[in-house]
């Protein structure tokens, strides 16, 4: 055998090979390691390729070359060999490889037999070189290998769509388009609806091919329907056709689209039957759909809204932005290495004019810009025009004027601005809504109302005005309480009171007498006012608009002498012994706290106490300030007893006074113990107090040994 | 000897200067090797390096553009039950007083609480359930307000975590770790973000007791753990002095106050110069900010300004310093402020017993505040960049924990499932994210762990939860430890 024979029967053998594969593909079973050189394919296949193409050069310029090369075309006799061996064993290589599975579609199926028809007529080619005994190239030799140029590169094509998806080279340029929406400006049907039914349906539903007389391509069409009648009943999409086709077992056979062609996701048949809820129209901007309507969260889902936006300018000197940057404004660029800048200004006390136009050198940079609060002055409208990059500009709560705002319409690039609080009236408005990019305005608590936000919605329906909630004003709240200054109760010789609200513009009703403060007999509160005696203070804050304020209470004890020297004989607890002996006369009331350190705590031990007085002074009634809070064993003492006389050593019994035990139902929180004493000098005061050894039977805690609380002495 | 002794220490200066230096110089670069050469060679140069580092101060920022960038996180602490709240069961209902079966248990562990319990007796919510919103949404009778609100929510209800007690789930989900000493969520995003108010500390807390059965929340929660110090979550009080230690001592202007700090400034740089120790310029930073706070609290907590109708919103509560409605007005307040985080723990959500009665004061508490929050930050155009979260350590058991009666039962600690809300900040509203069988005790459908709520947090934010980190004791920490997946589900 000849070795031109023994190529070219390689070359048959290889092909033969070949044509029997795709004969008897579907009853092919690959062996695991077979796979490994299916995947070599992808490798191989440069080189078959480069080879083929330099060997239609050379035949190309043959004459040329001749004259140097006599040899050529032996040369590229063994070329095409090469060439057509390596063909021949990528394709089979190709098709190992499809034997795994995973391949389907047109593009897949092109490539296998243009890939399969390279193959055979590249054997073709180099058989008619071998045994023709023509010395030249017969025309039809240059027409075939031209054709084996040509579909090289179908093969190619087709493969590069396999690996890489259909539309890898052009996608730079329409992914924009195609993938994100402006969900400001989108239609409904044209931008989410048709390009899915492009994508995935239309390949068989086309005027060219339209399978079950159903055509896709135009609104008239989809309304006709097909053989099986109309495609989809306006709003209700469970009952039409389109939607059950989508949502059949995917081994039914009516399933759409087919086994084996691309399926929709979730989200794109989510969108259809929205679509159809929606009642299928045609002509409906996006926007006219809320943005947490299942529609417009599936269009969301499907396609994204712009994302990120992408800055052209250059960034700012970061010299600039470091100088610039002091606590009380903030520079700080979106993210790191955005050039685009976020400033936000804090503390109003600290802006003055020129806090806005130091900023100058940077407002190219300036995208976003929060003056809420600060006192900016209408002038500085002329320096705010200038940050002509603005996307958010937040304005709340300034003095801002409507003409001021209407001056706001040379930033072109506003997207959302904020106006709470601010004075700016319908025109302002309409001007901002004039503005080429503006999406959002925030105009709660302005002059504006609902009627002028209709009445601009109708010309710029696109334009989302957010004028926040108005409560009902009839919703009536009761006050919360009014608040008593001091909060202590006992005093010498004269208190001064004051009465207070957070709620602005309260008035408060007050009695001292112990009258009910909604009674006729009850004072309305102007100014803090003294209280000189005992008194029991009762006052609500009422105010239009608002149901009053529970009452609050508070007692007042008036104490006239207070010793020189206090003692106390008897320890109180270590963990509630206050100021120990000089909490009984410092006039702090206790608070519902017992560790507030103004109670002092007994327990177990009784309580005993002296009073010295530099002068002999007459006391008319002593009395005691205690806690009672049965819950906590908080008991009041079984009786105290009231000694006095000149000095230490000479004391008297002056009074006992036995206590009677609230009811557990009827409880005082606090309580005070007046013990009347006998008209006479005294110079030492002892008081003593007698505690239950135990709680008593049918009381909280019976068993445990009682806590006295104390905090203040009075004396009379 | 003398001359040795100060030759060695003008050394150790030296050394701890070039410490410092080199490690502040390498973490301004990016980290690499290349950073490493480049810093080798220029480390010569370093021995001039100026003092005024502002290192702990200086902003960080996003890795990528933010949607979020405050947080508002309201949380219910005790374990807030799902099934009385956002997840609706009406199957419990029909098979009250039966047993769990074994096989939905899947040998769950129990609290010592319920574990002597001989069986397992289900039970269905004691309050009603309705559809709202566009996004129809189950919520129940207690919280009509968040009801009215629904279409800006997005409900999770398929949170699970892994501790089954409070102290651990609450610590789990503040910073990633069961056990403490880790840095809490706020701390990383100060740490990550910065202050955006350097007025106000980048992270404050705000505390107020419920009426129902209370757990402790200690300040542990708020660390900055091996974070710099001023990452430290700064409480607000609901007394007179919301910041403790702020105001002036009596008889001290604020003249003298400024003349002061001055010249302790000027004492701490020339330590600085001296010692090269970061620490001074972060302590001469924070009486800075101190300083500064003495103006910006006031302004802040000075609820007088709110107009009427917006207390009405909230509730007259919200008057009433350290009720949780105060400290929502009070969030809102700092939020719209720069704060980057604040953090709410509202107490009594443990309702172990007596739930139908405990669980309706803890909703009243929290209900009409929780969506008057929403409300006002939407309507002021802020919501778009704050993100509100809204939730519990954990869920509570579908079955009974003690005695069950018609209209009163006790739930225990349930880890395998409950609801949260999120809203806001790079969010989708109107969602419903998640599912639970029909007995509400395990996911079926869409899990999200605490991991993946942080990691998904943090993207909100801008930032790569993987990379956020901080080098501690020899390893690379993460909020998310080495867990955690973006759930892309729920992103706007």
């Amino acid at each position: 055998m000849t070795l031109k024979n023994l190529h070219f029967n390689i070359l048959l053998g290889l092909n033969s090979f070949i044509v029997f594969f795709l004969l008897f593909e579907d009853r092919i079973q690959v062996p695991v390691y077979l796979q490994v050189i299916g995947r070599m394919h992808p490798l191989l296949l440069h080189f078959p390729i480069v080879l083929l193409i330099i060997t239609w050069i050379l035949f190309l310029f043959r004459n040329r070359i001749e004259k140097e090369l006599p040899t050529i075309k032996s040369l590229i006799n063994s070329l095409l060999f090469i060439s057509s061996f390596l063909i021949a064993i990528t394709v089979i290589m190709g098709l190992v490889l499809s034997k795994e599975g995973g391949f389907d579609g047109s593009s897949y199926e092109w490539h296998k037999y243009t890939g399969v028809a390279l193959s055979l007529l590249s054997m073709a080619l180099l058989g008619y070189l071998r045994f023709t005994k023509n010395p030249g190239y017969h025309p039809v030799f240059t027409v075939g290998i031209n054709v084996a140029m040509v579909i090289l590169l179908l093969v190619g094509h087709f493969g590069a769509s396999l690996t890489h998806g259909e539309d890898f080279i052009t996608s730079p340029l329409l992914s924009k388009n195609s993938k994100e929406l402006d969900a400001e400006t989108a239609m409904v049907f044209e931008d989410a609806v048709l390009p899915i039914l492009q994508a995935k349906c239309m390949g068989c539903h086309n005027s060219s091919k339209p399978k079950g007389d159903l055509i896709l391509s135009d609104s008239s069409s989809i309304l006709k329907g097909g053989k099986n009648g109309k495609l989809f009943i306006a709003g209700d999409p469970i009952k039409s056709l389109m939607i059950e086709r989508l949502l059949l077992d995917i081994e039914n056979q009516h399933r759409m689209p087919p086994k084996g062609k691309p399926q929709l996701s979730i989200d794109e048949i989510s969108l259809l039957k929205a679509w159809v809820k929606s009642g299928g129209k045609f002509d409906v901007p996006l926007s006219a759909f809320n943005d947490q309507d299942t529609l417009y969260q599936s269009v969301r889902a499907v396609y994204g809204f712009e994302g990120a936006e992408t800055y052209e300018f250059a960034a700012a000197d970061e010299n600039d932005i470091k100088k610039l940057t002091t606590p009380y404004r903030i520079i700080t660029p979106l993210d790191a290495g955005s050039p685009a800048l976020d400033v936000n200004f804090f503390g109003k006390e600290f802006y003055n004019d020129k806090s806005l136009s130091d900023l100058l050198p940077i407002s190219d940079q300036v995208v976003s810009l929060n003056l809420s609060s600060m006192p900016i002055k209408n002038d500085d409208i002329q320096t705010l025009k200038k940050f002509k990059n603005l996307r958010i500009l937040n304005l709340n709560n300034t003095k801002l004027s409507n003409d001021a705002v209407m001056l706001l319409s040379d930033l072109k690039n506003l997207k959302n601005i904020s106006l709470i609080g601010t004075e700016v009236k319908k025109e302002g408005l309409e001007k901002l809504a004039t503005l080429p990019n503006i999406r959002k305005v925030y105009v709660w608590n302005t002059p504006i109302k609902q009627e002028d936000i209709d009445a601009v919605k109708k010309n710029y329906p696109t334009l989302r005005i957010d004028a926040g909630v108005k409560l009902d004003a009839s919703q009536k709240l009761a006050l919360t309480a009014p608040k008593i200054n001091p909060s202590r109760s006992f005093f010498q010789k004269e208190i001064m009171v004051s009465l207070t609200h957070p709620v602005s513009g309260v008035q408060f009703h007050y009695t001292l007498d112990g009258s009910d403060p909604d009674s006729t007999s009850a004072l309305l509160y102007k100014s803090p006012f003294p209280i000189q005696k005992d008194a029991l203070l009762r006052v609500k804050g009422k105010k239009d608009g608002w149901l009053p304020s529970n009452e609050v209470r508070q007692n007042f004890y008036a104490t006239f002498i207070a010793p020189q020297k206090v003692t106390l004989e008897t320890k109180p607890s270590q963990q509630y012994k206050a100021r120990k002996e000089q909490s009984f006369f410092d006039l702090e009331s206790g608070g519902n706290n017992n560790a507030d350190g103004k109670w002092l705590g007994f327990q177990g031990n009784d309580l005993s106490a002296s009073l010295y007085f530099d002068n002999p002074v007459k006391v008319d009634t002593l009395a005691l300030s205690i806690k009672q809070d049965y819950g906590q064993h908080i008991y009041p003492p079984q009786y105290i007893e009231v000694w006095g006389g000149s000095d230490t050593l000479n004391l008297k019994l002056l009074n006992k006074v036995k206590l009677e035990m609230d009811k557990p139902d009827k409880i005082r929180n606090r309580r005070i113990i007046a013990c009347h004493l006998p008209s006479q000098d005294v110079s030492v005061i002892r008081l003593k107090t007698k505690h239950y050894a135990k709680i008593p039977e049918g009381l909280p805690g019976n068993g445990n040994v009682p806590w006295l609380f104390v905090d203040e002495i009075i004396l009379k | 000897m003398k001359k040795k002794e100060d030759s060695n220490f003008d050394k150790e200066i030296k050394e701890a200067q070039l410490f410092q230096n080199r490690r502040q110089f390498l973490s301004s670069l990016s980290i690499g090797i290349g950073s490493v050469a480049l810093g080798a060679l220029l480390i010569p140069d370093l021995f001039s390096g100026k003092p005024g580092s502002q290192e702990a101060f200086e902003k960080a920022l996003p890795h990528f553009a933010p949607k979020a960038k405050r947080v508002i996180y309201l949380f219910q602490s005790g374990g807030v039950s799902q099934l009385e709240s956002f997840d609706h069961k009406p199957k419990l209902r029909e098979m009250m007083g039966q047993d769990l079966p074994e096989s939905i248990r899947g040998g769950q562990r129990l609290t010592g609480m319920t574990a002597g319990q001989a069986n397992f007796p289900l039970v269905g919510s004691y309050f009603d359930f309705a559809q709202y919103g566009q996004s129809r949404a189950w919520v129940s009778s207690l919280f009509p307000h968040m009801a009215k609100v629904v279409d800006d929510l997005c409900i999770i209800k398929s949170m699970h975590t892994d501790a089954i007690n409070h102290d651990p789930a609450i610590t789990f989900f503040q910073t990633g770790s069961q056990q403490g000493s880790r840095a809490s969520m706020g701390a990383w995003l100060s740490y990550g973000l910065g202050s955006e108010n350097q007025n106000l500390p980048g992270f404050c807390v705000l505390v107020s007791k419920g009426r129902g059965n209370g757990q402790g929340v200690y300040s542990k929660l708020w660390t900055n753990g091996f974070l710099d110090s001023v990452h430290q979550g700064v409480q607000f009080m609901g007394g007179p002095d919301p910041v403790l230690y702020l105001n002036n001592p009596e008889g001290t202007d604020k003249m003298s106050r400024r003349k002061l700090l001055d010249k302790l400034s000027e004492l701490n740089s020339m330590q600085y110069e001296t010692f090269g120790d970061p620490e001074i310029t972060a302590k001469v930073q924070q009486y800075e900010m101190a300083y500064r706070m003495q103006t910006s609290v006031p302004e802040v907590t000075d609820l007088s300004k709110e107009p009427d109708h917006i207390i009405k919103m909230y509730g007259p509560e919200c008057l009433v310093p350290g009720t949780y409605a105060a400290n929502c007005l009070l969030a809102r307040k700092l939020s719209e402020n720069g704060v980057r985080f604040v953090q709410l723990y509202h107490q009594g959500w443990d309702q172990h017993g007596g739930l139908p009665g405990e669980m309706a004061l803890q909703a009243k508490d929290v209900d009409q505040a929780s969506a008057a929050l929403i409300t006002d930050l939407k309507q002021r155009g802020l919501l778009d960049e704050t993100l509100v979260i809204w939730g519990g350590e954990f869920g509570r058991t579908n079955y009974c924990q003690g005695g069950l009666t018609v209209d009163n039962y006790g739930r225990d600690h349930h880890p395998r499932c409950f609801s949260i809300w999120m809203a806001g900040g790079g969010i989708k509203p109107g969602m419903v994210y998640g599912e639970t069988d029909e007995l509400g005790y395990n996911i079926v459908k869409n899990p999200v762990h605490v991991h993946d709520f942080h990691a998904t947090i943090l993207h909100t934010l801008g930032i790569d939860h993987e990379k956020l980190t901080y080098k501690h004791l020899g390893r690379r920490y993460r909020l998310t430890d080495v867990a955690g997946n973006v759930v892309k589900d729920i992103l706007a």
